[in-house]
């Protein structure tokens, strides 16, 4: 077994799911996806065990020499874990809506799964960019077809989004299809070896920034983000901000940073500073926002916007709490707004001032979202801590101000985060009834407070797992 | 050279069956003639024939265009049994002209005499001026047939004139013969050789309408009755632009930086002028047009570097094209042909028929250039071209107007699944179904394995 | 040890304070936890696992403050802790990175080593450090200008009062600049700075609480000013002194909050002194615990207090004068509000409504107990490091950088042992003679005029933070929401207006006109055949 075995079980159980019906097809997408995440354990598994290869490599085009490229190694493998791992959660959290079309809305989200899978593992160039482009379609219909609030506002923020994210990504094209030019491949060990200039190198950063810049999203790319989050059915949030934004991040650090090393190191204070003042914009921003999902919008706009500076700073500790907390972030995000989409669901409500004393009434949800948004500042002795840490210590290595700066975004966070609470949940009891969270729902958070906190606690595992990898494309960064 | 004997034979016994009274046979056989000299043309593949003192030269370039076009042509007929339903009586006409059509296009593909080219382009274009009057009852059919036959006869004007510049420069109509002559004279040819030329090229690019000579296309697209749109937009465009393409090479040695500079800027204006106004239309028809007329001035970058990129512009056509018959399929399943092709009519579509808008989603994404379709690696492979020829800024206003074209394709796609369902559910005739379906597999197929098209030239 | 001691008689209060809550066994369940994160605070190696715990206590005091949580202020006051604490956090995180990276390590004994060993260091980054250090204890510890969430932490209830705001959390400063005593030994400047702020901090409180008419904010305020003294005694250098405060501070301290959550019991939630008095004949046993806690923070021999104030004032009259002279004001102030608080409380008759004066009573065992266990530490306490011979300092001598410094029995000490002892008995004088020999009852809150309604309003410190730093950031946040916003996405959404607008002006050149269309036709190939002779 190898890996394209997991993006072989992910598309299949897209059309599965279709062809099931409406019905079953909720069910036909969790057991595929949840098939898809035991096979990326198994996969580990022989990965760590070096028992067999795992990668799989094909020529797919002769001229120009394109190839079906999938490589396992420790930062791709923990990506992919990630995805597989979300992708049933999301889908279970879903499943207490009542959604028309079902069948064609599960199948969406499967085959997105797969898109982004793809991008996560691919090696070849080419079929990076394809996956990545393919990611694009199933989100824009899922937030279309099946997004809330008036459709004509919908519309328009989605096919904004759409557009803007198609743009960028074009330009990383056309960098591709340079870069072939120079090397004759599209693989990332024979791109890594490319001998460029500096102008030849800034322009090709500069292409990937642009469509990295959007996706994350950094600022000033960010305008789309708000509105699509809130608009989009949560689902569609979550896969949104919980793997696909880290397809980018994953990105600068496969792609963008080996390719074209010197700008990013004679730039850095431009796009550290650049991402470092998204934190901040987008934390004060979180501060004005009246609709709860716009403001966890804005949060993750603001937690991104470190990551990205940790991946940017080109150091150990930078790079690694950037994978880190794409883990963290990912999980601890699609756990909020899934709390968001419960309170929302159950109150016909986004406004937090029409929200709150909601806690007297549910024990079990109260301590669940509390721990979550005590995650989402980086409370100690959860997975957001570890990675927190370690991307504001790369930030001191860069520049103290720097990592003094970054470092105001837990006491901005700690802020809205808290207000945001106690806007939501306490103070008087309120009128409208709150039932407590089901098995199903509780199911869910209880899965991702574990893993938070078990890694929070103990996070050496993942540590060890990445360090490797991570030094590695440290060295080809630094090759020259 | 059977080829052409074959199709033209059928398209005899087309008119003759009529007379038999043998309507009903009329499309079945066709249909299997035409498949039997697809055949016949494969047999063509990696040989170089020439016939009647280099009148038609067959080789593996006119021998895969023959193919595309007999296969277009196919999908074409089948399409004609239900649009022409209420002229049951002229079917053989219908058919017949598209016979006689095809036959120009593989004579536009494969001449080695100039004589026999300008033969092609007017057969061509003579049977679309008459299809595109087909509907005397309506208005504006006449009105297309009109503006198309005295654009074109302009145009063919202009082709003749450049001919004969051409042969009085060189002293004859056989390609080979000239460009014998371009390789001794060497830049003693004489100025208008040049000139013939260019002449030349203005026409060919009215056919394929480029900016600015493209005027024509809107209206005469529009105006015609909606199977000959698929016609003209597919078929013809692509028979042109091969035509195109072949003759550059045949005569031209080398494509000089003048020339090379007045294509670009024609690209550009193509790509740019097209898009713009489609993002304004609301008759699907005419947002069409002017996304074929962005097509065009894509296509017309493969002359940046014609030597390598033969193989390129078979696939971007093909693609092109298929996505376009497609396209065609499901417009005609929705707007029938009384004409009216307006976005609005396809509001809801997406419930209503879910296969058939499925379908043309993913023809609009391959013409709009989104993997896995094949347009995507269409424009991908014409950039690599592009790019290794060193025009760069080309492909990036190239991927700027991508992104505009997604405007106009997606106000389709978003119509049909996000508005409201406005009528009832359509009878579509089996044909339809089975023809969008066929071309839209074979556009996926051209995108999952490229290289098989490719590899061909 | 003494966390969990005094952790386990509070928690024995506790169940009788909170018995009717509905919430109670949360109550109880964060306060283990508290307890857990106090403990991992003080027993790691290293600030890493320091500062886990850390964040811990504050996780748990916002819980704890919030407890009632269905009243918006007090949810008010416990995110301003957490929010005040993280402020202190994020000093002390950078403090961590630097640290980190001038001793690739954050382990006490690593960093130790180095230092001891005369390493390379960086001694200006060095001194950066301590001083983020300080931020973070400036932040958990209330000193200025960290200082007021404090107050507002009295919202919670009096159990966590007394144990988390008094004894053990308010303290994790000192002993986080106890543990690293060997770093601040070598960073003077700092020193002086947190000897500086301690002291300004302990008259400035000290002064608030001289017109404060609650009696869970007298007593906040007068940790803050202990705190202070404690800090002051830290930047001095005298490391065992602040740790003896720290603990006599707790055991009085706590006595002090135990008994006033006892009064407020028997109160029903009556917390304002003018509302109270007479309550010695009723509470006898909380009435004598609470002299005798008041006796000690007073500083008066033979109490605890009164051992571990003195070797903080003579170890600054023997550094710096001026810092002494601060000191013993404050403590003179410190007797003076103390006592003004036990006779407005305890003394005279009882100014309450009739209702609650029926249902006054000495409060059950399981809240009397701890009581006089308190009480007799704070007695007897001082034992522990008198100054012929300290236990305590023995006891912390193997952390301890350098020795203690030893304070002769000598004239000078006498005499400054002292003037503390009078300097305090004057204080308790003049409260005397305001509240029991004239009687004076404290005026309602619109009738207090000129400075002493700057110290009620606490020098309007809050309302100056609302305005230097909220303000500004909400007002950054609307400029952010509705002008950069809609300039970012202004801009993207006017690309598609302008293609839309370009569009339009082709759509009104196709206009159907055939000898427009010949005519653009001839132009097109005029211009071509010109450019290519051009080109010639």
């Amino acid at each position: 077994m190898d890996i394209s075995f997991v993006l072989i079980i992910l598309l299949f159980g897209a059309a599965a799911t279709y062809f099931v019906g409406d019905k079953w097809a909720s069910k036909a997408a969790l057991i595929f996806s949840t098939a898809a995440f035991a096979a990326t354990i198994y996969i580990t598994y022989l990965f760590i065990e070096g028992i067999e290869p795992v990668s799989f490599i094909k020529v797919w085009v002769e001229d120009p020499k394109i190839m079906l490229a999938f490589e396992a190694d420790g930062l791709s493998l923990t990506m992919l874990l990630l995805t597989t791992a979300l992708t049933p959660i999301i889908i279970l959290s879903s499943f207490r809506n009542t959604i028309k079309n079902s069948r064609a809305f599960y199948a969406l989200i499967m085959f997105m799964a797969f898109a982004m899978a793809g991008t996560f593992i691919s090696v070849d160039g080419f079929v990076y960019y394809i996956f990545w482009e393919l990611s694009l379609l199933p989100i824009y219909f899922i937030a279309l077809i099946w997004g809330n609030g008036d459709y004509e506002s919908r519309k328009k923020a989605v096919i904004k989004f759409f557009i803007y994210t198609f743009a960028g990504s074009l330009f990383m094209l056309a960098a591709f299809i340079f870069l072939y030019q120079r090397t004759g491949s599209f693989l990332t060990i024979n791109l890594y070896k490319a001998f460029l200039t500096s102008n030849e190198q800034f322009f090709i950063f500069l292409a990937f920034f642009l469509a990295y810049a959007i996706k994350i999203p950094i600022i000033p790319f960010h305008t789309w983000q708000a509105n699509v989050y809130q608009k989009s059915p949560t689902a569609g949030t979550m896969l949104l901000s919980g793997i696909m934004l880290k397809m980018a991040i994953y990105s600068i650090i496969r792609w963008q940073l080996p390719i074209a090393p010197k700008p990013a190191a004679e730039l850095m204070y431009v796009f550290v500073g650049l991402c470092i003042a998204g934190v901040i914009y987008g934390s004060i921003l979180a501060l004005k926002q009246t609709d709860l999902k716009k403001l966890l919008a804005y949060s993750s706009l603001a937690h991104v916007g470190l990551i990205a500076a940790g991946a940017y700073s080109i150091t150990l500790d930078g790079l690694r709490g950037a994978v880190l907390q794409m883990i963290a972030h990912g999980f601890g995000v699609v756990g909020l707004f899934y709390a968001a989409e419960i309170i929302s669901r159950r109150y016909n409500t986004g406004e937090i001032s029409e929200m709150g004393g909601i806690r007297s009434q549910t024990p079990k949800f109260t301590s669940m979202f509390l721990i979550l948004v005590l995650a989402s500042v980086a409370l100690p002795a959860t997975f957001n801590f570890v990675g927190e840490f370690e991307l504001l210590y790369s930030m001191a290595q860069t520049n103290i101000w720097f990592a003094v700066i970054a470092g105001t975004t837990i006491i901005l966070g700690a802020f809205y985060m808290l207000r945001m609470f106690q806007q939501v949940m306490l103070g008087e009891q309120n009128t409208k009834p709150f039932a407590d969270v089901t098995f199903g729902e509780g199911f869910v958070f209880v899965t991702i407070i574990t893993v938070l906190i078990v890694f929070g606690l103990y996070p050496k595992p993942i540590v060890d797992f990445i360090t490797p990898d991570l030094q590695a494309i440290l060295v080809i960064i630094n090759r020259n | 050279m059977y080829t052409l004997i074959a199709i033209a034979g059928l398209g005899i016994i087309c008119l003759i069956a009529e007379i038999f009274n043998l309507r009903k046979a009329i499309i079945p056989v066709t249909i299997l003639g035409l498949l039997g000299t697809l055949g016949l043309t494969a047999a063509d593949f990696g040989k170089v024939n020439s016939f009647y003192n280099n009148m038609i030269i067959t080789d593996s370039y006119s021998a895969a265009y023959s193919s595309l076009f007999i296969i277009l042509t196919i999908f074409l007929v089948a399409l004609s049994g239900s649009f022409h339903k209420e002229h049951k009586a002229k079917i053989s006409d219908f058919i017949a002209i598209k016979l006689f059509l095809l036959t120009g296009a593989i004579a536009m593909v494969s001449f080695g005499n100039m004589a026999m080219f300008f033969l092609g382009i007017e057969i061509l274009s003579i049977s679309l001026y008459v299809l595109a009057a087909s509907q005397p009852k309506d208005l504006k059919s006449n009105e297309a047939g009109m503006k198309y036959f005295l654009m074109g006869a302009f145009a063919s004007g202009f082709i003749l004139f450049g001919i004969a510049l051409i042969y009085g420069a060189t002293g004859s109509f056989d390609t080979h013969t000239i460009y014998g002559a371009l390789l001794e004279n060497g830049s003693n040819v004489p100025q208008w050789f040049f000139i013939g030329v260019v002449m030349l090229s203005v026409g060919l690019l009215f056919k394929i309408a480029a900016v600015p000579f493209h005027f024509w296309a809107p209206d005469v697209y529009q105006g015609s009755p909606a199977l000959t749109t698929a016609t003209m937009s597919t078929l013809a465009k692509v028979a042109a632009m091969a035509a195109f393409f072949k003759l550059m090479i045949s005569i031209n040695r080398t494509v000089p930086g003048s020339y090379i500079t007045i294509i670009s800027i024609i690209s550009i204006l193509s790509m740019t002028v097209g898009n713009l106004t489609a993002l304004v239309q609301t008759n699907v028809k005419r947002m069409l047009a002017f996304s074929g007329i962005s097509h065009a001035g894509f296509m017309l970058m493969v002359f940046f570097n014609p030597r390598f990129t033969a193989g390129t512009l078979l696939y971007y056509t093909a693609a092109y094209s298929l996505a376009g018959i497609a396209a065609f399929a499901v417009l005609l399943a929705v707007c029938g042909s009384k004409g009216d092709e307006e976005v609005y009519r396809f509001n809801g579509f997406g419930k209503r028929n879910p296969l058939m808008a499925g379908i043309l989603t993913c023809s609009l994404l391959s013409m709009a250039g989104i993997p896995i379709f094949a347009g995507f690696f269409a424009k991908f492979f014409l950039f690599n071209q592009v790019i290794s020829s060193g025009h760069i800024a080309i492909v990036i206003i190239a991927i700027v107007n991508s992104i505009i074209s997604v405007g106009y394709y997606f106000k389709l796609i978003l119509a049909m699944y996000t508005k409201d369902d406005i009528s009832e559910k359509e009878s579509i005739p089996v044909a339809y179904t089975i023809v969008a379906v066929l071309s839209i597999v074979l556009n996926i197929a051209l995108g999952l394995f490229p290289s098989y098209v490719v590899g061909i030239l | 040890m003494f966390v969990t001691g005094i952790g386990t008689l509070i928690h024995v209060y506790s169940i009788s304070y909170m018995h009717d809550d509905e919430n109670m066994h949360k109550f109880f369940a964060y306060l283990n936890l508290f307890i857990f994160f106090m403990i991992t605070l003080v027993m790691g190696s290293n600030l890493l696992i320091m500062f886990i715990g850390w964040e811990g206590v504050g996780l748990c005091s916002y819980l704890l403050i919030g407890f009632w949580y269905k009243n918006q202020d007090y949810n008010d006051a416990a995110k301003k802790a957490f929010i005040m604490n993280r402020i202190g956090d994020l000093g002390f995180l950078v403090g961590i990175f630097i640290i980190g990276y001038l001793f690739h390590s954050v382990d006490y004994t690593t960093i130790n080593a180095a230092l001891s060993s005369g390493a390379e260091i960086d001694m200006a980054w060095l001194s950066v450090a301590a001083l983020c250090l300080f931020i973070g204890a400036c932040g958990k510890s209330a000193q200025i200008p960290l200082y007021t969430w404090l107050p507002d932490a009295m919202a919670g209830p009096t159990p966590v009062s007394a144990l988390i705001h008094a004894a053990t959390m308010v303290t994790a400063g000192i002993f986080m600049i106890t543990r690293m005593n060997f770093l601040f030994n070598l960073a003077p400047d700092v020193q002086n700075v947190i000897a500086v702020v301690g002291a300004v901090t302990s008259l400035v409180a000290a002064a608030i609480g001289l017109v404060q008419n609650d009696i869970k904010k007298v007593l906040a305020y007068s940790t803050v000013s202990q705190l202070g003294l404690m800090f002051l005694a830290l930047g001095l250098g005298a490391y065992e002194i602040a740790v003896f405060h720290v603990i006599t501070h707790a055991f009085f301290k706590a006595c002090l909050f135990l008994g006033s959550g006892s009064v407020i019991h028997a109160l029903h939630g009556e917390q304002d002194m003018r509302n109270m008095g007479g309550l010695k004949k009723v509470m006898k046993i909380t009435f004598i615990t609470f002299l005798i806690s008041t006796l000690a923070i007073s500083g008066l021999p033979p109490f605890s207090g009164f051992f571990s104030k003195d070797e903080i004032l003579m170890t600054a009259f023997h550094h710096n004068k001026a810092l002494w002279v601060i000191a013993s004001l404050a403590s003179i102030m410190t007797a003076f509000y103390m006592f003004r608080l036990l006779y407005l409380t305890f003394y005279k008759n009882f100014r309450g409504t009739e209702e609650q004066k029926h249902h006054l009573h000495e409060s059950p065992a399981l809240i009397t107990v701890p009581l006089v266990i308190l009480a007799i530490l704070a007695l007897i306490g001082g034992a522990i490091s008198l100054p012929t011979g300290s236990w305590l300092n023995q006891y912390l001598a193997p952390v301890l950088a350098k020795p203690a410094e030893h304070h002769h029995l000598d004239g000078t000490t006498y005499m400054l042992m002292g003037i503390a002892v009078v300097g305090a008995l004057i204080g308790i004088g003049i409260a005397y003679s305001k509240y029991m020999a004239k009687s004076a009852v404290p005026p309602q809150d619109s009738e207090i005029t000129g400075f002493a309604k700057v110290l009620y309003n606490k020098f309007y410190v809050d309302e100056i933070y609302t305005a230097i730093i909220v303000n500004p950031i909400y007002a950054i946040g609307s400029f952010f929401r509705d002008v950069t916003e809609s300039v970012f996405s202004g801009f993207i959404f006017g690309l598609g207006k302008v293609a839309n607008i370009l569009g339009g002006e082709g759509r009104t050149l196709q206009n159907g006109s055939i000898g427009f269309y010949l005519f653009a036709f001839v132009l097109g190939i005029c211009s071509i055949i010109v450019y290519i002779f051009l080109a010639k």
